[in-house]
C-alpha cells in the first residue's frame, strides 16, 4: 500500500482522532453499564491528565491529589448523566475544574494555612541546563497568572485540548477563549522576559 | 480542497495580533487541521518553554487508591432520554400552551356530552362543512352544533403547538438565537 502523501496526512490524523474518540465512547458506554474493565480503563487514562491539570491549577500536591480523587469518583458516579454528544475529555476536565474551584473556595474560607507541602515548581533546580531554566521560569510566571488565564494555557499547551474543547470545558464562547489565551500569553511573555523566550 | 492560511497569518495569530473574529475563524481551522496547528504551535513565541516543561509526576499510590475507591461505587442505571434541562423559554412556553390546549379540549369533551354522540357530531359537521364549502355557501347551515368541531380544532391546534415545541430543529434554532 502506498504511503499517504503530505496532503493526506492531516486527513489521516483526523481519522485516527475520530477513531480514538469512537473507541473511547464505546468504553464509556461499557463503563456506564458497570463493566469493571472499562471503568478501570477510564481511571487509568484520565487520572494522570486530571492530576497534571490540578497540580498546575492548584499548585499544591496535597490539594491536587484530593481533587483528582474527588474528580474521578464524581466522573464514575455521574457516568449515567454523561451526554454522548459531548466529548468525554471535556466533560472530565470541566468536572476537574469545578472541583478545583470548590477546593480553592474552601481553602479561602479556612483562611491562610500553615505551609505543609512545597508547591510544585517544575523540574529540579539542581539541573542547571538551559532547558530546565526555561521551564522553571515558565512555571513561576504561570503560577503568578490569575486562574482564568492559567487554566486556558494549561488546557491548551499542556493537555492539548482544541480551542473548541476548551470553550466547551469552561462553558464560555470560543472568542472569550481566544482573548484569554492571547492575554495570558502576553502576560507570560512580559513576565518571562523578552530576551529569554527566543532562546534556542 | 482545504485552503490553508498563509504562514504570515498563522504567525500573527500565534502572537495574538489578529482581531477576535479572525482569530476565532483561524482557531476553528486549527482545531480541524493538524498541519496548520503544528505550524501555529512552533510559531508561538513561548513554544520552546512549553515544550521544555516536565509534567508533574503522579504520586505512586494515587492510581491504586482511586481504582479501589471507584470499584466500591455502585453503578447507576443510565438515565432515560428526557428533554434537556436547558430547554429555551420559548420552547417551554409552547410546550405548556400545547399541553394546556389539549387538556382543555379533553376536559370539555368529557364534561359536555356523550363521547359516542360527540364522534357522530364531528362526522356530521365535517360532512356539512365539506358540502357547504363545495357549493360555496356563505353560511354553514346544517351544522347542528359548533362545539364538537371547536373542541376538535382546539385539540388539533394543541397538537401542532406541542409538536413545534418538541421538534429538534426548531429547538436548536432557538438555542442559537
Amino acid at each position: 500500500m502506498a504511503n499517504p502523501s503530505p496532503q493526506q496526512e492531516p486527513k489521516l490524523a483526523l481519522r485516527l482522532l475520530e477513531r480514538e474518540s469512537y473507541d473511547e465512547i464505546e468504553r464509556v458506554l461499557s463503563a456506564r453499564e458497570g463493566d469493571p474493565g472499562a471503568r478501570a480503563w477510564i481511571v487509568e487514562r484520565y487520572t494522570p491528565a486530571v492530576y497534571r491539570f490540578c497540580m498546575r491549577y492548584l499548585r499544591n500536591e496535597e490539594d491536587a491529589r484530593d481533587v483528582t480523587q474527588e474528580t474521578l469518583i464524581k466522573v464514575m458516579r455521574n457516568l449515567h448523566r454523561f451526554d454522548e454528544n459531548r466529548r468525554f475529555s471535556t466533560w472530565v476536565f470541566s468536572i476537574a475544574r469545578n472541583t478545583a474551584i470548590d477546593e480553592q473556595r474552601r481553602r479561602k474560607r479556612l483562611g491562610p494555612e500553615p505551609k505543609k507541602e512545597p508547591a510544585w515548581e517544575g523540574p529540579s533546580p539542581m539541573d542547571e541546563t538551559s532547558r530546565s531554566r526555561r521551564a522553571d521560569r515558565l512555571h513561576i510566571a504561570l503560577a503568578d497568572l490569575p486562574p482564568k488565564y492559567r487554566e486556558v494555557l494549561v488546557l491548551y499547551h499542556f493537555e492539548h485540548l482544541k480551542y473548541q474543547e476548551i470553550a466547551d470545558t469552561l462553558e464560555i464562547p470560543i472568542g472569550t477563549v481566544m482573548n484569554r489565551i492571547f492575554r495570558a500569553r502576553k502576560r507570560l511573555r512580559d513576565a518571562y522576559g523578552a530576551d529569554e523566550y527566543h532562546l534556542a | 480542497m482545504i485552503q490553508h492560511p498563509p504562514e504570515s497569518l498563522i504567525k500573527r495569530f500565534a502572537e495574538g495580533e489578529l482581531s477576535e473574529s479572525l482569530a476565532v475563524d483561524l482557531a476553528m481551522h486549527l482545531d480541524e487541521c493538524p498541519a496548520c496547528a503544528t505550524q501555529a504551535a512552533t510559531l508561538e513565541p513561548l513554544a520552546l518553554a512549553f515544550a521544555s516543561s516536565d509534567d508533574p509526576e503522579l504520586p505512586e499510590d494515587l492510581m491504586g487508591e482511586i481504582l479501589e475507591a471507584v470499584s466500591e461505587l455502585q453503578v447507576q442505571p443510565a438515565l432515560p432520554p428526557t428533554l434537556p434541562e436547558s430547554m429555551p423559554v420559548g420552547a417551554r412556553a409552547e410546550l405548556v400552551a400545547g399541553a394546556s390546549l389539549i387538556s382543555v379540549a379533553a376536559t370539555l369533551f368529557f364534561l359536555l356530552g356523550d363521547p359516542s354522540q360527540f364522534a357522530a357530531d364531528i362526522a356530521v359537521n365535517a360532512h356539512a362543512a365539506a358540502t357547504a364549502a363545495s357549493i360555496g355557501a356563505s353560511s354553514l347551515e346544517g351544522i347542528t352544533s359548533a362545539w364538537p368541531a371547536m373542541l376538535a380544532a382546539l385539540a388539533f391546534v394543541g397538537c401542532l403547538v406541542l409538536s413545534s415545541a418538541l421538534q429538534p430543529q426548531s429547538y436548536a434554532r432557538r438555542r442559537r438565537g
